[in-house]
């Protein structure tokens, strides 16, 4: 028999090794959603929670150690993420488990197995919106030796989580400035739109809109120059009209979560909580939810302050400022901090008023000539609200979106303005982005904008 | 079985609600009292009456008809919760739940039945007269049919405000209905309050406060003093009100001289209409009086002797008007004006009992056949019912075949104080001051 040389038996294992996919040993774990909470808390705990769950008992008393994370598209992410995610994934994985204290590259990662416990490599990638995680598990030491002579050892658990960005993760990313770069315009939009919504509606981890108008609503996204629209409802289908409607209409929409879409308007007789696909999960207590949770109360010339759970069995909402009602302009926002902390921001703005109220916990700030549309939220991921509003004008002409922030410690500062020559209809602010201010929805009759 | 309907079901849920302009951009202000002063007030507000220039402009804001119009004329629920079904049994029409009166009334396919048949017969006889008598559902309490009716003609029909919803117990002297005010009567003097019941939308005025001039000289006074928000026919007595703005408000009705069985052979059909051409256009020009329409004649002078002409007491602006015609329908001196209260005059007409009577015919819609309609059913309710074949729908040319004559058109037009805003199509519910 003819002798092969060792230098040859490398070179092809090698090859082999590359060309066949990796199978795994055991069947990977599915994400374990339940009890970890889907974008109601810090991103970087949601998903060291459902990684450790995720990758189960293989994974006890590992070594967890973080790889050098990237970012999608070219981004320079802070390498100190990898060790953070790395240190709370051994965390949520028990006592006994250890994080390296360092990132470090995959080869090198890998090759911390120490054999007397298993090794779980935490790789973190940003992708636009998103900040997704992959965790694997193995055990033995990984050696060039054993390398070439069985080839790369698979992991023997596998788990993957992802959420969309938040300060925190953004704490990790270059800062980016709140400016308006690009103002992207669709035609096609509802011309009686009067709530709008911005975020992931089919779990696909792209942002869609939603848009609620006086006869339908409808999701949708924007495509070559036009609102390309997904799925609809008749609201006559939905909610029946309220026998005693405002003659201007207040209404409201955010997503409660993904796939979870709450609307509403006085124009009808109650709100709705919606899946995806815009099927009912449940009919709402009051006529307009209040973003950032809980539902408003039907007032009689617009809506109260006293936020109520929109069904029963809700978390009771944070409360909302108790002065000023009835109000004619309803927003609010789940805002969390760089250290993680979530807090629900809330505005207001009183009929017949031309200023907003904004109240963050015990802080009260206002802005000054709001118009009927505002929206909140955490633009560029610095961890503090940014306060979206139209102009109090009756004249469509002279009519903006507006942008400010609340700045550290007291006060609003305003960043930028768009004309809306057409005027402002609704706004929606859209999840966090990796590279840019989180977009602005807004409706302007006959078209969406998006402000980014 | 139920039949499509040539309106879009869609665009017509659309279109329930009110749409104004501020419900983006700053909103609309909400709250303030509109003051008007006018030479005619009504002691009584009723939906159905076709005979009331203050009902033609006022009640409409009380109470609201089951469907509306859009811009091109196509019927759109507004009350109802649906468009009209052909069905083998007519047009089935129900109700929005939950409909409550500005004084806290249920309504339903009952109230609806009773709102018809008693428009029917006061004035809603030129609206409802070719159509089948509505009855109720006798399965749903919130539908009602209109027997061998289609149901196109049925929501044109009840899209007029002659055929508002109002609950079974209204009374004209304490007015209820589904309208953006709900209206208190008191001498001389109407005040209308936000309906927060209101099944369209409640005003965005907190109050409307009407109250009766002595004469048309009184109600511009009061505008150009500042008691008054709106300058009835003009911008002040003496002079202009400082910082006044011009409007043009909706056609609300005609003018219209009737002869009754008094007038013996002058009371022939056309023989008012002769009688009116006498009267000089222009001559009721500042009276807020204007050419209805049709072909002029030269006319011809009253031959009937001495004789009243009758015209109703609080409606100082009519009698001013039957002051200035009086003499060009005769010589002067040969007819005397003679002001009557509001219900001897209504008697005087249902009885025939007099020779000559300024009286007023509110338009029941746009120009064109419902202006035919509405002076037909103005001469007797069972012309409006089976209609002639006009070469003409213009007013005077109608009245030539009616014992009565057009004299003019009536419109609520003048000035407005600058905060006043969305006067112009007089629907009060939008009305706001800035």
């Amino acid at each position: 028999m003819r002798r092969v040389s060792a230098p040859i038996v490398t070179i092809v294992l090698i090859l082999l090794s590359s060309l066949v996919p990796l199978v795994p040993r055991k069947a990977f774990a599915e994400p374990a959603r339940s009890g970890c909470g889907v974008g109601r808390g810090p991103a970087l705990s949601e998903l060291s929670c459902e990684l450790a769950a995720g990758l189960g008992e293989r994974a006890t008393g590992a070594l967890v150690a973080g790889v050098t994370p990237t970012g999608e598209p070219k981004i320079a992410v802070r390498a100190e993420l990898g060790a953070r995610m790395a240190a709370l994934v051994a965390g949520a994985l028990g006592k006994s488990a250890t994080a390296w204290p360092s990132t470090e590259s995959s080869t090198r990662a890998r090759s911390l197995g120490q054999g007397s416990r298993p090794l779980v490599l935490v790789t973190t990638r940003i992708v636009d919106t998103r900040i997704e995680v992959s965790a694997d598990a193995y055990v033995g030491r990984e050696t060039l030796w054993r390398r070439v002579r069985r080839g790369g050892s698979g992991p023997v658990a596998h788990a993957f989580a992802s959420r969309p960005l938040d300060p925190e993760v953004k704490s990790f990313l270059p800062a980016v400035p709140l400016v308006a770069r690009e103002v992207m315009k669709a035609s096609g939009a509802d011309r009686d739109t009067v709530a709008l919504a911005c975020g992931d509606a089919d779990g696909d981890g792209a942002p869609e809109i939603a848009a609620l108008g006086r006869r339908r609503v409808t999701i949708g996204r924007l495509r070559g120059g036009r609102v390309e629209t997904a799925v609809e409802r008749p609201l006559a289908a939905l909610s029946p009209i309220a026998p005693a409607p405002l003659r201007e209409p207040i209404a409201a929409a955010w997503f409660a979560g993904p796939g979870v879409l709450e609307l509403g308007s006085t124009d009808r007789a109650f709100a709705l909580r919606l899946d995806g696909r815009l099927e009912t999960l449940a009919a709402l207590g009051t006529r307009v939810p209040w973003p950032g949770g809980g539902c408003a109360p039907d007032g009689e010339l617009g809506v109260g302050s006293r936020v109520t759970p929109c069904v029963a069995g809700d978390e009771a909402p944070t409360p909302a400022p108790a002065e000023g009602a009835p109000f004619d302009t309803v927003a609010g926002a789940r805002i969390i901090g760089k250290g993680g902390t979530v807090s629900v921001v809330r505005a207001t703005r009183t009929v017949g008023a031309s200023n907003a109220v904004v109240t963050a916990g015990a802080r009260t700030e206002t802005v000054e000539n709001a118009g009927a549309q505002l929206a909140l939220g955490d633009l560029d991921g610095d961890g503090t609200a940014e306060v979206v509003t139209s102009l109090d004008t009756r004249d469509p002409s002279t009519d903006a979106v507006v942008v400010r922030s609340l700045l550290p410690k007291r006060g609003v500062k305003e960043w930028f303005r768009v004309p809306v020559p057409n005027g402002v209809r609704a706004i929606s602010v859209c999840p966090l982005r990796a590279a840019a201010m989180a977009p602005i929805v807004v409706s302007t009759g006959d078209e969406l904008w998006v402000i980014r | 079985m139920t039949k499509p309907f040539a309106v879009s079901r869609r665009t017509a849920a659309a279109a329930v609600l009110y749409a104004p302009l501020g419900w983006a951009l700053g909103r609309t202000p909400i709250g303030g009292t509109l003051r008007l002063t006018l030479p005619f007030v009504a002691r009584e507000l009723d939906p159905h009456a076709a005979d009331d220039p203050f009902a033609a402009l006022f009640a409409p804001a009380l109470a609201d008809p089951l469907f509306a119009l859009d811009s091109d004329g196509r019927p759109y629920p507004a009350l109802a919760a649906d468009l009209p079904e052909d069905t083998a049994a007519g047009a089935r029409i129900t109700l929005r739940k939950g409909l409550t009166s500005a004084r806290g009334k249920a309504l339903d396919g009952r109230d609806a039945v009773f709102s018809l048949l008693r428009s029917r017969r006061l004035g809603g006889a030129a609206v409802l007269g070719e159509l089948g008598v509505p009855r109720a559902d006798p399965k749903d309490p919130s539908s009602f049919f209109f027997p061998d009716t289609n149901a196109v003609a049925a929501a044109v029909a009840l899209a007029n405000p002659l055929t508002a919803l109002v609950p079974k117990t209204f009374s004209p002297r304490s007015p209820d209905g589904t309208g953006a005010f709900i209206a208190t009567l008191e001498a001389g003097r109407v005040v209308f309050a936000r309906n927060l019941r209101a099944a369209r939308g409640a005003a965005f005025l907190a109050r409307v406060e009407v109250t009766q001039a002595l004469d048309l000289a009184s109600a511009l006074r009061a505008f150009e003093t500042g008691a008054a928000d709106v300058g009835f026919l003009g911008a002040g007595l003496h002079r202009p009100r400082q910082g006044a703005a011009p409007f043009e408000g909706p056609e609300y009705g005609f003018l219209v001289l009737r002869s009754g069985r008094d007038a013996k052979s002058w009371g022939a059909p056309g023989v008012a209409q002769g009688l009116v051409d006498r009267v000089p256009s222009g001559a009721l020009r500042h009276l807020g009086v204007r050419d209805a329409g049709g072909a002029a004649r030269a006319g011809t002078a009253w031959g009937g002797g001495p004789t009243e002409l009758l015209v109703q007491e609080d409606a100082p602006l009519f009698r001013q008007i039957a002051e200035v015609i009086a003499p060009h329908l005769a010589g002067a001196g040969t007819i005397v004006v003679r002001a009557l209260a509001r219900r001897e005059l209504v008697e005087r007409r249902a009885s025939g009992a007099y020779t000559l009577m300024v009286d007023f015919v509110r338009s029941a819609g746009p120009r064109g056949r419902m202006t035919m309609l509405s002076l037909l059913a103005a001469a007797s309710p069972d012309l409006a019912a089976r209609p002639p074949r006009a070469v003409s729908f213009e007013p005077k040319d109608v009245a030539r075949t009616l014992p009565l004559g057009v004299v003019g058109a009536l419109s609520f037009s003048g000035a407005r104080s600058p905060s006043v805003a969305g006067l112009e199509s007089f629907q009060l519910g939008a009305v706001s001051l800035g």
